[in-house]
């Protein structure tokens, strides 16, 4: 998975750009998050405006990222959301869980 | 699978309400999939066959259609709720409709409206939603078969990528 990764004070941002988000590519941001909470960096923003599709696996890796930087008292929350990508959300109801932001400067601007 | 079908079964006598079920389940998978990246979604009914009445919550899973013979449409079954293994105190709601005979119940996993034509055209509700309106005479299996035919034309395969759970239910009187 090719993973645009930024950082801006404490916080790492995480632009994912790929298309689509599933099992074939989801473990390689789930294995980045772990390096980036071993680092003790657990302040992350996820850019999600490259996604057009995400499946289970998808979602597992970022509930994944979420509740490592909740258990390291840290905060992962996500951006720029897609149509398609927000109704997967819905769905399952997990944009009750995380915090959505319409751009990254509102996600960055709210740690 | 398995684990949520054992959970299920040792808690049926004790546990009679779908919501309660739910909440169980979710305690149990939070302490479970600690940290992990894999969640459960469910969707959860009961139905009485004597008072034709359908109890259901719902954990985030894919919404089941049922096709009213009355109105001749199709309603979409919904309540509040979450997957289960990320927070815990979770309420789960729990609702209830009437069924007649006729009616149709479908359940049906991300598969079917996830499947792809070589666009990459989704199949979606709205086709389900057709064939269900224009076959739901057919008993079960074969409205389930039905189903799986037009969406392995839709795809243009025979093997689907994703795995493929329906369930259809008719009420008979």
């Amino acid at each position: 998975m090719q993973l645009n990764i930024s950082e801006q004070d404490d916080i790492v941002n995480i632009c994912v750009e790929e298309e689509r988000m599933d099992a074939h590519n989801s473990g390689d941001l789930k294995e980045q998050m772990l390096q980036l909470f071993d680092d003790g960096k657990c302040n992350l923003t996820i850019d999600l405006s490259k996604v057009r599709f995400i499946d289970s696996s998808g979602l597992g890796a970022l509930v994944s990222g979420f509740k490592n930087a909740s258990a390291r008292d840290g905060s992962l929350k996500l951006c720029c959301l897609q149509p398609q990508v927000q109704s997967m959300f819905e769905l399952t109801r997990l944009h009750r869980v995380f915090e959505i932001f319409t751009n990254q400067e509102e996600a960055l601007g709210s740690f | 699978m398995a684990e949520t079908r054992t959970f299920i079964h040792a808690r049926m006598e004790s546990t009679k309400q779908p919501a309660h079920m739910l909440q169980e389940l979710n305690c149990y998978f939070l302490k479970d999939l600690d940290r992990s990246d894999l969640f459960v979604t469910m969707f959860y009914l009961q139905y009485n066959p004597t008072k034709h009445r359908l109890t259901y919550s719902n954990a985030g899973h894919n919404m089941p259609l049922v096709w009213k013979k009355n109105t001749q449409k199709i309603i979409t079954l919904d309540g509040e709720g979450l997957i289960f293994g990320i927070k815990k105190d979770i309420v789960f709601e729990q609702k209830e409709i009437e069924l007649e005979a006729g009616d149709v119940l479908m359940l049906y996993t991300d598969g079917i409206i996830e499947a792809e034509d070589s666009n990459g055209v989704f199949f979606g509700i709205e086709r389900l939603e057709k064939l269900i309106t224009e076959y739901n005479h057919l008993p079960p299996q074969e409205l389930i078969d039905q189903v799986m035919t037009q969406v392995r034309i839709f795809t243009g395969m025979r093997h689907f990528i994703d795995d493929v759970t329906l369930l259809a239910m008719t009420v008979l009187k």
